[in-house]
């Protein structure tokens, strides 16, 4: 039995569905949705009914239809809020989750499962757990978990690529946030912003897996629900894709000197949901340590000793040569595409006249002469149709290389997720599309060291990554610039 | 094969000697760091000088400007001189974030004169609107008088904060479009940004300036009115951070810990204050940034 003080475990899916596929904590999240969506009446007032848990991250609905109450369409993403901000949203979907379980007759510490689709020993990950590709529940009716609104083959035999699900670029990061301000640094959660639904540069988390995740099991064509801001939420893998990247946010902190942000912005800024007896109201300074007497819940590949976090006041130590850029200042731009570049059905390339660093680009050059640190930044992604849901973005990579070859140029993947909604000019976005930021620091090096870094000339090349069936399709997406930056 | 920039002179560059930096260089650092200091300088500038003639012998009535306050009627040339400094008091300190975004998006050597192309195009929409919002609060107070005239703006800018297509207007404010690198495009891109931050930011905020000018442009309403853009756009801990920032800033200008050695006086760039490159041979003999070399 449940109490005050119970820490309730995340559980990975797939290995609930390996002991059964309707385990059940899998069977009561699935009868649990069911009567959540049964409160969907009239203007989805009930703060506990499906819709109007899935319409706060994302929201169609004019705001004069809004219930009472509402605080719908606040998702924070491209924002250092993105991961506290979905891990407050969890907290307050897992707790009329867990409500509605008992109410069913289900037991009192059911926790929320992960979607743990980063495993390289086992590719079936890749794939939805079984129970959510089942039209039909044991007892024969419809299955909720089921959703038809998913790329091609996603509810049948179709998974993931496995440069969809990469985590390592994420964990590689050395710092949470672009401290030093300017929109370059990328940063683990994301550039510092104010409250926003776009705009800024996300961190590599929220880029790839999250974003990458979110159109692989959306699809592109058309854009399904988890391929939209807007419908994200009604889908329920939605909450276990991201109870998988707040465990990611716990397992990057895990590792030394890795710290969240001290900056008191950050650590003020409170997320708000639902209304009445259902709100939650609480600041990213509340919600630091999952175990705490608030949120009570861990993962179950944490270890069981109590969680000592770095506490924030303790500050960051950069790794080598990002001090030096914190302390300078923002990375000096050396070189910027002139046009826009199309990313179509098959790779395209953009060609960067890089010029000779004259301020802090220039300071970046160490004794070796070698810069500190390079960024390439991927700017004003805009578009309304998707040609893939996500690209590789290769440095100076030969015509016609092979896969292997290739990856040895590979910068990262730009994600699409959330490309059509930003690039729409409305109350949550100005129309400025995505923007990426990728540290290419040891690519250069290693570049460098192959012979195949021209300081004045700089080739990036975007290869669309295909969609569950193994299509990509036609597509009006455009990149506004791509840039180079010294830091 | 390595990234290497031109080598350039060392030996035009005066030596760092001493704990700490001087004023001038830690000037310089804040210059670095804080590309779009000159702007909020202006806007400092031209506050301190609204202030200071509302508080001069004329009082209150020369910073009126307008026909419809009683007191002395300033000239007309004398009235557009009032409106543009309200443009720049007020409508600069909203968009310091992006001419940092504008500077940083930029060529080292093109960054105050792009900052310079997005200001052009963003006051030269608000002056534009400003004549205008004159114009019509000018003919309302002519009918209705003074009092009259502010609670009819102040319900208007009500209501109009309210409206959708304001909170649309208001997320225009923080546009950023991707700028050309050099070249004739840089200039129109540069320009285009702040045309189209300043027509989004118009539609936000002129029902808050028709109070600002209907009020004849008493420096108590201005910085309220200020206030409550730069809340709706920033937060409420705007101010509070902002605050927070200088100071970092100047702590850090001000530090002296390792000092970037081409951080030094020049006499170039229109500022005066643009830092001169320097030469890699010199960075790589200087004790300052002879260190241990870190890999990650």
């Amino acid at each position: 039995m449940a109490t005050a003080t119970t820490i309730h475990i995340r559980r990975d899916v797939w290995r609930l569905s390996d002991q059964d596929p309707w385990h059940p904590t899998i069977l009561n999240y699935a009868k649990a949705v069911v009567k959540l969506r049964s409160l969907d009446t009239g203007d989805f007032a009930d703060p506990r009914s499906w819709r109007h848990l899935a319409e706060i991250h994302g929201s169609s609905i004019p705001k004069n239809q809004w219930p009472a109450g509402a605080h719908w369409n606040e998702c924070e993403h491209g924002s250092w809020y993105f991961l506290p901000w979905h891990r407050v949203y969890l907290h307050h979907f897992e707790k009329i989750v867990r409500d509605a379980v008992k109410q069913i007759g289900g037991p009192a510490d059911w926790a929320l499962p992960y979607w743990n689709y980063t495993d390289g020993q086992r590719p079936e990950v890749r794939q939805l757990p079984p129970a959510f590709r089942q039209p039909t529940l044991p007892d024969g009716s419809a299955n909720p978990l089921f959703v038809t609104e998913r790329g091609p083959t996603m509810n049948t035999t179709g998974g993931l690529s496995t440069a969809t699900v990469n985590t390592a670029t994420a964990l590689a990061e050395s710092v949470f946030t672009d401290t030093v301000g300017g929109g370059i640094i990328p940063g683990f959660g994301g550039g510092v912003s104010g409250r926003t639904h776009g705009g800024g540069i996300p961190g590599s988390l929220e880029n790839t897996p999250h974003g990458s995740v979110h159109v692989g099991v959306g699809g592109v064509n058309p854009l399904g629900w988890m391929s939209r801001f807007e419908t994200a939420g009604r889908d329920p893998i939605f909450w276990l894709h991201h109870a998988n990247i707040d465990r990611l946010w716990v397992q990057w902190l895990r590792t030394a000197p890795h710290t969240d942000p001290t900056d008191p912005r950050w650590l003020r800024e409170s997320f708000e949901f639902g209304s009445g007896r259902w709100h939650t109201k609480l600041a990213a300074k509340a919600v630091l340590d999952s175990t705490n007497a608030t949120l009570r819940y861990r993962y179950d590949d944490e270890p069981t000793a109590p969680r000592k976090l770095p506490r924030p006041r303790v500050p960051a130590a950069p790794s080598p040569g990002l001090e030096e850029v914190v302390r300078r200042g923002p990375p000096e731009m050396v070189g910027a595409t002139k046009e826009e570049v199309a990313l179509g059905e098959v790779p395209t390339h953009a060609e960067i006249e890089v010029g000779a660093p004259r301020g802090a680009g220039l300071e970046s050059f160490a004794g070796d002469r070698q810069p500190q640190r390079v960024y390439l930044k991927v700017e004003n992604v805009r578009g309304t149709a998707l040609s893939a849901g996500a690209f590789h973005v290769y440095v100076n990579a030969p015509e016609g290389a092979s896969a292997p070859k290739l990856e040895e140029h590979a910068a990262g993947t730009v994600s699409m997720f959330g490309v059509v909604e930003s690039s729409q000019r409305g109350e949550t976005h100005a129309g400025e599309g995505l923007s990426f930021s990728f540290d290419i620091t040891e690519l250069v090096r290693r570049l460098q060291a192959a012979g195949g870094w021209d300081p004045k000339k700089l080739r990036v090349t975007f290869a669309p990554i295909p969609d569950s069936a193994g299509k990509v399709y036609r597509g009006d997406l455009k990149v506004g610039r791509v840039s180079l930056h010294y830091g | 094969m390595s990234i290497s920039p031109p080598s350039r002179r060392a030996d035009d560059l005066p030596p760092l000697r001493g704990p700490g930096p001087g004023l001038q260089l830690a000037l310089q650092r804040i210059a670095w760091r804080t590309p779009e200091w000159w702007a909020a300088a202006v806007a400092l500038a031209v506050w301190v000088a609204l202030i200071a003639v509302d508080l001069g012998p004329a009082g209150p009535a020369a910073l009126a400007g307008h026909q419809h306050h009683a007191v002395s009627p300033a000239p007309a040339s004398d009235s557009l001189v009032i409106e543009v400094c309200c443009v720049f008091g007020m409508m600069l300190p909203v968009v310091l974030p992006t001419l940092r975004r504008v500077a940083f998006a930029s060529l080292w050597a093109r960054r105050n004169r792009a900052m310079a192309m997005f200001v052009t195009g963003y006051l030269a929409i608000w002056i534009a609107a400003s004549v205008a919002i004159g114009g019509v609060i000018d003919g309302i107070t002519g009918t209705t008088g003074p009092l009259a005239s502010v609670g009819l703006a102040g319900v208007v800018a009500i209501g109009w904060q309210l409206t959708a297509k304001k909170r649309k207007a208001l997320r225009g404010c923080h546009l950023m479009l991707p700028l050309a690198p050099s070249g004739w495009g840089a200039d129109r891109d540069c320009l285009a940004l702040g045309v189209a931050v300043g027509r989004s930011c118009v539609l936000n905020c002129w029902a808050l300036m028709t109070v600002v000018f209907a009020a004849g442009h008493h420096p108590v309403v201005m910085l309220g009115v200020l206030g409550l853009m730069v809340i709706e756009r920033f937060g409420r801990n705007a101010f509070g951070d902002a605050a927070s920032a200088i100071a970092a800033e100047i702590r850090f200008a001000f530090s002296p810990a390792r000092i970037p050695t081409g951080a030094r006086r020049s006499s170039r760039g229109p500022l005066g204050l643009v830092a001169r490159s320097v030469s890699v041979d010199r960075i790589g003999r200087s004790p300052r940034w002879r260190r241990p070399r870190q890999r990650p």
